[in-house]
């Protein structure tokens, strides 16, 4: 028995811990035994080691070539550098499992760590929960796509990882998108357990409030880093397709922003208790769903890299949680009554519910969009596409409306807004709003969506610093510091709300970014050495094309001069790549020339070296940089609202008589 | 050799593993903690989301999100009630021994440590 068998033992001893877990996690719950409730955590922990194990395992047995297993001898090739040996564990369909219930486990872990003693009655079931979904991906990995499988020879050098995904941003791509994916089951374990044991207050919101802020944020840099691959590998000049897989990577992450946004609300006013329930289950669902997609092959896309048999298994365990979920809220249907009920339709509570549902529209539309081939093929007997104009045109209205809720959710009086409020908060955002628009139209802005963006970006920039220069204001005055020092203050004691303000601003940014994008230009050409052709502000030399011999693939280069009105010049080289194992697959490597205002993008399409000639094509992309930049900024406010420091426990008004205690606290 | 260490040491964790999870079930642990033990931890959760409360209120007065008569009312509310919530936090039995050191007494937000000089620093 080799050392890599030993991982086949942890998958099967992990499942029966996470079975055993639980288990006796909610026993433990439901008895509030401590010895099982202890237990369940201890399950967590153990179970969590014997797939670190697992997976150590498995990445040791790509780097040293191990080929007489079957995962390994179709997802590596000697020839491959280590980094991406390593980084193909997750380019199959057993190794992304494996990853799946890495991240689980390490989410799991920290979780336990921080709740079991602050939760004690929802902790015990939280972890019944995340182990029944470990013991799900255990059952997948141990009877259906196994990694540690054996062939019945040992092949002298393995197929080697698909060509499109030996790619950096291919390699710390699915890890982050996992991130945010898994990064959900916590608070949904969290809810099932508040469902559970019926503590359905604020006790699991406060739980999770940074446990949803994380999985936004990596959902946040997972869908933006498997944008920038397909922009800088696909070889289209776009960074998102509408496809089936990058429509299940968003998804959940408006469903989550639109948990994370409601959650406020039953903080706040105890309302919308039965809606977070439903919003977290749907959440977690689409997880589920996303990977289904990816994993099931049951829709053609360009980022299905393992399709295989398993999608009936996760389809199974999709209608189960679904099944469960419902029924304990309907179980509960009680208990998740409100305590408040929405005053006025123009106040703060009913601007986030309608903030919700356009998040839950958007959702909604690209699931329809997404599903629609099998929907179709299920009801006619015919497979129906919907291509990018559908989702184009559902999505631009409503996510121009979600940019104007940016900004007003933030700035509304609660309860009820007076007209005094609406003008004393409205009135420079609006302002800022008809100027951008004006300006927008003088500089020669014709289409209706870009002014659209213009001005209802302006709104929104407008109302983040009226709202930063009004708590600063107020600070100066209180505390007699300076601008600066209040405002680093102000932020410093306030994380969370201005940290989401800040990911307002990066959100502004990507619409500056996505709608500028839209204005590309785009030439095609076959150019011989020595021609040049002209594309926007561009004139571009070709100077001919070169073979190249890389690690493991042989590469065609063209080489083109490129020179801005009145710069200097910049050399680009796209490229098209040979992999001569596996599947002898080529890949389009584009070059780009990214600047903050636009990008300057090439592809090679072919090349002729009897000739010299190439096939080129040229794209202009505008404003492009602003998404990647957005998404900085939205990933920087999270970090800041996430950085909010727990309460602490005092003993200060120890002795004092109650009263006088309390009135000291709040005076 | 360095196989034969690599799967001693892969054993190991596996026994380790096993043992976290079971070890639990046979070590005699205290009692499980009190619903008193509970209620107060309820409540000093309570507490600490009701003076955060109490001081985002405050800020949103202070940016105009509020009107007078609501700023009135809502902190007359908050405050009533955070008044309420200390007082049965106070008439609970005294802390259990089994509980973890620190965590008793009144909770204390950082942030409204300005709160408690006034409201004029609770922003």
């Amino acid at each position: 028995m080799s050392i890599y068998s030993l991982g086949t033992v942890a998958l099967w001893v992990g499942l029966a811990l996470a079975l055993y877990g639980a288990v006796v996690g909610h026993l433990g719950g439901w008895r509030r035994d401590p010895r099982l409730s202890a237990a369940a955590v201890g399950a967590v922990f153990g179970t969590s080691a014997c797939i670190v194990l697992a997976y150590a395992l498995l990445t040791a047995a790509f780097v040293t070539d191990q080929f007489q297993f079957s995962f390994v001898a179709t997802n590596a090739a000697r020839a491959m550098p280590v980094w991406y040996k390593a980084a193909a564990v997750w380019g199959g369909m057993a190794g992304s499992m494996l990853l799946w219930a890495l991240i689980l486990s390490g989410y799991s872990t920290a979780a336990m760590l921080s709740t079991r003693r602050r939760f004690p009655r929802l902790a015990p079931h939280a972890a019944s929960v995340l182990l029944t979904i470990m013991a799900f991906f255990l059952v997948v990995m141990v009877f259906s796509s196994r990694p540690f499988e054996r062939l019945d020879f040992t092949p002298l050098d393995g197929q080697g990882l698909n060509p499109l995904l030996q790619n950096h941003w291919m390699a710390v791509h699915p890890p982050n998108l996992y991130m945010g994916y898994v990064g959900w089951s916590v608070p949904f374990a969290f809810a099932i357990a508040a469902l559970v044991t019926g503590r359905l207050g604020t006790e699991w919101i406060t739980a999770m409030r940074k446990w949803s802020l994380v999985p936004f944020m990596f959902l946040t840099i997972g869908n933006l880093m498997g944008s920038h691959w397909a922009y800088i590998e696909l070889g289209w000049g776009g960074y998102w397709g509408w496809d089936p897989v990058e429509n299940s990577a968003i998804m959940p992450w408006f469903a989550g922003t639109a948990f994370l946004h409601s959650i406020m609300i039953q903080e706040k006013r105890g309302m919308l208790r039965m809606w977070n329930m439903a919003l977290i289950v749907l959440t977690f669902s689409l997880t589920i769903l996303g990977t289904f997609v990816t994993r099931s092959g049951i829709i053609e896309s360009v980022h299905a890299f393992a399709s295989t048999n398993v999608g009936i298994v996760f389809l199974s365990f999709l209608t189960l949680v679904i099944a469960a979920s419902v029924a304990l809220i309907w179980w509960r249907s009680d208990l998740l009554t409100t305590e408040n009920r929405l005053e006025s339709f123009v106040s703060r509570e009913s601007a986030f519910l309608f903030n919700n549902l356009l998040l839950l529209g958007i959702a909604f539309a690209i699931w329809w969009g997404t599903f629609f081939p099998i929907l179709s093929e299920a009801f006619t007997g015919q497979r129906i596409s919907v291509g990018p104009p559908f989702f184009n045109q559902v999505n631009g209205p409503l996510s121009l409306a979600l940019l104007m809720m940016t900004g007003i959710g933030p700035v509304i009086a609660w309860r009820r807004a007076s007209r005094r409020n609406l003008e004393r908060n409205f009135r420079l955002p609006l302002v800022a709003l008809l100027v951008a628009g004006v300006v927008a139209v003088a500089l020669g802005l014709r289409a209706w969506y870009a002014v659209a963006v213009a001005a209802f970006g302006a709104f929104v920039a407008a109302t983040v610093v009226q709202e930063m220069w009004r708590g600063t204001r107020a600070r100066m005055r209180a505390k007699g510091t300076g601008p600066i020092a209040s405002l680093v203050g102000l932020v410093s004691r306030n994380r969370r709300r201005y940290g989401g303000y800040i990911v307002h601003i990066g959100v502004l940014f990507v619409f500056a970014g996505v709608t500028g994008s839209m204005f590309q230009l785009e030439e095609k050409a076959r150019l011989s050495p020595g021609d040049e052709i002209a594309i926007g502000r561009y004139a571009v030399e070709y100077r001919g094309g070169d073979v190249e011999q890389g690690p493991n693939y042989v590469a065609t280069v063209a080489n083109l001069t490129v020179r801005e009105e009145g710069g200097t010049p910049y050399r680009v080289r796209p490229e098209r790549r040979f992999y001569p194992t596996g599947e002898e697959q080529t890949t389009t490597e584009v070059a780009i020339w990214s600047r903050t205002f636009e990008d300057f993008y090439a592809i090679l399409e072919a090349f002729d070296p009897a000739t010299g000639a190439s096939d080129i094509t040229l794209i202009v992309n505008p404003m492009l940089m602003w998404i990647w930049i957005g998404g900085g900024v939205m990933v920087f406010g999270t970090l800041i609202a996430l950085s909010t420091p727990r309460p602490k426990p005092s003993r200060k008004n120890e002795g004092r008589e109650p009263a006088e205690a309390a009135e000291a606290a709040i005076a | 050799m360095t196989g034969l260490l690599v799967s001693l040491a892969a054993l190991w964790v596996l026994l380790a593993a096993v043992w976290v999870a079971l070890w639990p079930l046979f070590v005699a642990r205290g009692a499980p903690p009190s619903e008193t033990e509970v209620e107060r931890q309820e409540l000093e959760a309570e507490k600490a989301r009701l003076l955060q409360e109490i001081h985002e209120l405050e800020l949103d007065y202070q940016t105009g999100k509020l009107s007078d008569e609501d700023h009135r009312t809502i902190e007359a509310r908050l405050k009533g009630k955070a008044v309420e919530v200390m007082q049965r936090l106070d008439a609970l039995s005294p802390v259990e021994s089994t509980r973890e050191p620190g965590a008793s007494g009144v909770l204390e937000m950082p942030e409204m440590q300005g709160a408690r000089r006034g409201d004029s620093e609770a922003y």
